[in-house]
């Protein structure tokens, strides 16, 4: 009798240990089945907030790098679609199987992507920049970059033009706009993809290791920096020159680089004068192999007052102005690459009306544009 | 009788053990800070150094993180003033590039220097002791009412800049 109340006890325990299982696919971009169960979300567990694992994390497993619309049928055959600029914030997947999106929980079973139409048009990865540059530089590309080299050029200098927030919808709108007339001059800009979760940090350590977070895990804002080689170190074992010009901080360890910090020195609230200003006097002395100038107005400002706020367009004039400068006092022989981290979309929240995180259009394409300065 | 005995020795050593752990005395700690840029003579000094530098304390300073969010504090150490001193800074300087070990660097205007610390202590522990602080090295500058993005741990180089 004793034996039997044992196995029973046993047995109960071990089911309830176990829980319900559960499994829901998402389909794939190429259309493959992709299978969300418990053990998904366990190798997300690093991103799992007490609300659950962001949906967007299960998303960028699965290999859509950008949504526009998220169908999810539950297990009852209930179809949802949300418009996932809308949705995104609000979106956890739940160690039970539910999925809780803007305020509504339920099973899932099968996830669909719509994305959006820009996708077809993308020529071009923040992780392909790496590459590009130690190609025509003529130099070993980082050691575990992914990325492809862009058609360039061999060149005698590369100047890395660091837009940070200007993502590619909003160029587009700025050049529409005419804020952009000095950009607008040079090649036209490839469609690009930055990398998830669209923000400095994790962009910065793809764009300089050539590789997605799998690979250099910077998986999230509060890591900087990466123990995977990077294209400044393969640089400068190469015996070139490596010089970054930085705002008043730097978000990402950029080592092998020779760092020029730009503080608000005049106290007018903006570090972009003061890193124009380095990046003339770096010029002055000599341009560097490979010359990296971090601009963050037009981030800081669509933060603040949001993407076409006037603050925000007057900044995105004054940097294009001193892209002219800089790259009017480059020598010829120089491949410019103009590129941006991540985009911006308009919020509502307290302290801020732009932000950026999300797998959504104006957060993830990025322009890379590429010219050889004759 | 004996077991009572053996309890409060047992007793007197574990409150002795505790009171030394707890006492105050500095850790060993293998860690430097050069103080370099618009210097006269660019210094290293030892943590053992900046331990046996005056110490000021500052009790219930703010630090706005990044989040936005606020957290009181109380900290100690050496006063940034004190080690320019003894660098000889240039009267002059507009800012200090604040650099730590994992390759962080800000640069930091004099304004929001005033009254800053290279901190040993928060509260009543040991930088390098304190749980709350793992991973970010044994000492800190500390800014009051600057935003805690200045306030750089594992702190290694202060380049002055004129």
């Amino acid at each position: 009798m004793k034996r039997i109340l044992f196995l029973a006890l046993t047995l109960l325990v071990a089911l309830v240990g176990c829980g319900p299982s559960w499994e829901a696919t998402l389909i794939q971009p190429d259309g493959s089945p992709f299978t969300v169960n418990r053990d998904t979300l366990d190798s997300l567990a690093e991103f799992a907030e007490e609300e659950g694992v962001p949906v967007e994390r299960v998303l960028f497993a699965g290999e859509h790098y950008a949504v526009e619309r998220l169908i999810v049928t539950d297990t009852d055959g209930t179809r949802r679609e949300y418009d996932w600029a809308q949705a995104a914030i609000d979106a956890w997947w739940q160690d039970d199987g539910q999925v809780a999106i803007d305020g509504e929980t339920f099973p899932a079973s099968r996830v669909e992507v719509e994305p959006p139409a820009l996708l077809e048009q993308v020529e071009a990865s923040i992780v392909d920049i790496a590459p590009t540059i130690a190609a025509a530089l003529g130099i070993a590309a980082p050691s575990q970059a992914t990325g492809r080299a862009l058609d360039a050029p061999r060149a005698d200098h590369v100047l890395l033009l660091f837009l940070d927030g200007l993502g590619y919808v909003r160029y587009t709108e700025a050049l529409a706009d005419g804020l952009i007339p000095y950009l607008a001059t040079l090649e036209k800009p490839r469609v690009g993809l930055t990398t998830y979760p669209p923000c400095t940090v994790v962009s910065t350590a793809s764009l300089l290791t050539g590789a997605p977070p799998s690979v250099h895990s910077a998986t999230q804002r509060n890591i900087h920096k990466t123990e995977t080689e990077t294209l400044f170190d393969t640089a400068t074992a190469a015996g070139l020159r490596v010089v970054a010009v930085e705002g008043y901080a730097v978000s990402f360890n950029l080592r092998s680089a020779e760092l020029r910090l730009s503080g608000d020195r005049d106290g007018n609230g903006s570090t972009d004068d003061n890193v124009l200003a380095n990046a003339l006097a770096v010029l002055e002395e000599g341009m560097p192999d490979l010359f990296y100038v971090h601009f963050h107005g037009i981030d800081d400002a669509g933060h603040e007052y949001g993407p076409g706020a006037p603050e925000e367009k007057a900044k995105i004039r004054e940097v294009d102005a001193a892209v002219e400068q800089i790259v009017e006092a480059a020598p010829p022989g120089t491949l410019v690459i103009v590129f941006a981290d991540h985009g911006m979309h308009a919020v509502n929240e307290s302290g801020r009306l732009g932000n950026h995180a999300h797998l959504i259009e104006r957060d993830m394409f990025i322009p890379v544009q590429l010219t050889m300065k004759q | 009788m004996k077991r009572i005995g053996l309890v409060l020795s047992i007793g007197v050593v574990l409150a002795l053990l505790l009171a030394g752990c707890g006492g105050g005395g500095a850790p060993q700690v293998d860690w430097e800070l050069k103080v370099t840029g618009a210097v006269d003579s660019p210094l290293t000094l030892s943590y053992a150094d900046l331990v046996g530098m005056e110490q000021v304390d500052l009790t219930d300073v703010q630090m706005e993180k990044s989040t936005g969010e606020t957290e009181l504090g109380s900290w100690s150490g050496a006063p940034l003033d004190a080690i320019f001193q003894q660098a000889g800074a240039s009267a002059n300087y507009v800012s200090v590039t604040a650099i730590a070990a994992d390759g962080y660097a800000i640069e930091i205007s004099k304004d929001e220097l005033q009254g800053a610390i290279v901190a040993l202590k928060k509260g009543d522990e040991w930088i390098a002791e304190a749980a709350s602080e793992e991973g970010k090295g044994p000492i800190r500058i500390v800014c009051p009412q600057t935003p805690g993005n200045r306030w750089v741990f594992q702190l290694q180089e202060l380049q002055v800049n004129e």
